[in-house]
């Protein structure tokens, strides 16, 4: 049989944004894998550092696209926990609403991803409709369909009226139905599941031992979710339950992604009823301090850490993040090998990869 | 049950290291344990990253500094001066944000003077593979050990063939459907023609 040496990317029409894999086969078989990476590394983190703390808010936005308000949301929450911040309680409900509007975004996103990557395209479109609605959901109450810009240094730039949280229910409501024939297409078309059963399997022993976040991790019976593990903004408050999976195959990760939209409309819901009254932000400005601090958050792809350390001045001393695909990278390198050719671009598209996000 | 695990690693961290570490806990309102342990000798990371394999945990981050303000202050000849003849020695600390049982701890190291080389703990800590090789290109540091120190980002050759196959600005031309076929298929029949001999 041939061995060969096939390259996908940097640039290839089943990426979204350029990464390079060298992967070894023999006839249609994967066996081997290299990734490597660099195509759009922008220095993010060093400008971060050349900023003040006040600046990297809009900084941090930009890392990312579908991820966006995850990174100054957890920015913000490591100088908030260095500089000895309580945020008003409103805050916190107002972050955790504007956290999973982005999540059941991001998730439909990829939901309707993959499809579109095994020729299913109708399947895509339905998916994209929906996720629509949510785009339209953010630039009514944000003002914009990506960059929220709610987080801020003590607090969030924005509220919610009696009339948004009305129109926001209503939105998620009349999302449901159609979300459920979307998770029943999914669950039971033949096609889909011949092409994503068995997929990529991610045992959950490699996933324990690459270390990897989400839910990547989560489809392969690793129950951590930061929301409930390590609890930030309203999640202390509000029930999370983490859907996990057991097969770690990519149909397990869509259904993982799946489960996750409903239990974000679900955290919605009862966040809206549960908001209590009061300021949305502190009075003034504070200083930042002498100190180092983590935070985390749950992001759409996972776990996501930035780690603050500031001396003093109005320049952070360092800003470091860890974005959730970087672990998960490691782990195609378990999912490939055993593949077929034709699947290499549904087991990277079930990983939900985001390239600017692991560059920076 | 997240008490009982940090008075567990403190007796591991003491049994393996005597009291060459400094090690404190945070925990915040909404029940959130941070870990700050400082040691004393760099090369402990090892057994570190060991007792975190033994729990199964994982390596969340690794973010190198250099030369943090406290260690300029405290410098014999005064804080340092950025200038580009300075010659003064550039200490760097390295922190490890490790997660295992629940509980987050950064493990902090302190270079000397100038040493670049830190020991992998890939080998134990699988998780820390790509931080490593990050923390290797962008400031400069010598693994020792690594089971795969190759250059992970802004590989030097990322313009040329022997990176990508087919040069970058052809790929991006999309012109490289044919010229990239032939090279594979060429590649193939030079190891067949290889094996032959």
């Amino acid at each position: 049989m041939s061995s060969y040496n096939i390259p996908i990317g940097p640039v290839h029409v089943v990426l979204e944004e350029p990464i390079y894999f060298k992967l070894e086969v023999e006839g249609e078989t994967v066996v081997g894998l290299e990734i490597n990476a660099g195509h759009v590394h922008r220095g993010i983190e060093f400008l971060a550092m050349q900023r003040n703390f006040y600046q990297d808010l809009t900084l941090t936005e930009r890392v990312c696209s579908l991820c966006s308000n995850n990174h100054p949301f957890t920015y913000c929450m490591a100088v908030e926990k260095l500089a000895g911040i309580e945020v008003p309680v409103r805050a916190e409900y107002l972050r955790t609403i504007a956290d999973e509007i982005k999540r059941i975004a991001s998730h439909l996103f990829n939901i309707g991803l993959l499809p579109h990557i095994i020729g299913f395209d109708s399947l895509f479109m339905h998916a994209m409709e929906l996720r629509e609605t949510m785009q339209d959901l953010k630039e009514s109450v944000f003002g914009n369909r990506m960059n929220l810009s709610v987080n801020t240094i003590g607090g969030v730039r924005y509220d919610i009226s009696a009339e948004q949280a009305k129109y926001i229910l209503k939105t998620l409501d009349d999302l449901k139905k159609p979300l459920t024939e979307l998770a029943g297409i999914i669950k039971t078309n033949a096609s889909v599941r011949r092409r994503c059963e068995g997929v990529g399997v991610l045992p959950y022993d490699k996933a324990v031992e690459y270390g990897v976040v989400g839910p990547v991790a989560r489809a392969s019976g690793v129950p951590y979710d930061v929301r409930v593990g390590d609890p930030y903004a309203a999640y202390d408050k509000i029930k999370v339950n983490a859907v996990t999976g057991k097969n770690g195959d990519v149909f397990s990760r869509i259904l993982v992604r799946i489960g996750e939209v409903f239990e974000s409309i679900t955290i919605i819901e009862r966040s809206l009823k549960e908001i209590p009254d009061g300021p949305t932000e502190l009075a003034e400005i504070p200083d930042i301090p002498v100190g180092e601090a983590i935070a985390k958050s749950e992001a759409p792809r996972g776990e996501l850490i930035y780690y603050a350390r500031s001396n003093g001045t109005a320049i952070p001393e360092r800003i470091k993040w860890r974005v959730p695909t970087y672990p998960n990278w490691g782990a195609l390198s378990v999912m490939m090998p055993g593949s077929k050719i034709a699947d290499i671009p549904v087991i990277i598209g079930s990983v939900d990869p985001c390239i600017s996000c692991t560059e920076r | 049950m997240k008490d009982e695990i940090m008075g567990d690693f403190r007796e591991k961290l003491t049994l393996r290291l005597g009291k060459n570490f400094n090690l404190k806990w945070d925990i915040d309102k909404k029940g959130v344990v941070c870990g700050w342990c400082k040691l004393v000798d760099s090369d402990d990371i090892y057994a570190i990253a060991e007792i975190v394999a033994g729990y199964k945990g994982r390596v969340m981050t690794i973010s190198p500094l250099n030369t943090p303000s406290d260690l300029a202050q405290n410098s014999s000849d005064g804080p340092l001066k950025n200038t580009a003849d300075d010659k003064k020695p550039i200490n760097l600390v390295i922190n490890y944000h490790l997660y295992f049982k629940g509980v987050n701890c950064t493990v902090t190291i302190t270079l000397p003077d100038n040493q670049r080389n830190v020991k992998s703990i890939t080998p134990v800590l699988k998780s820390a593979d790509w931080h490593e090789r990050e923390m290797q290109e962008l400031y400069n540091i010598t693994l020792q050990g690594h089971p795969n120190p190759k250059r992970l980002f802004l590989d030097k050759n990322i313009h040329f063939t022997d990176h990508t196959m087919i040069p970058l600005s052809e790929a991006l031309n999309g012109a490289s459907t044919n010229t990239l076929w032939e090279r594979i298929m060429g590649s193939d029949r030079k190891e067949n023609a290889d094996e032959q001999l």
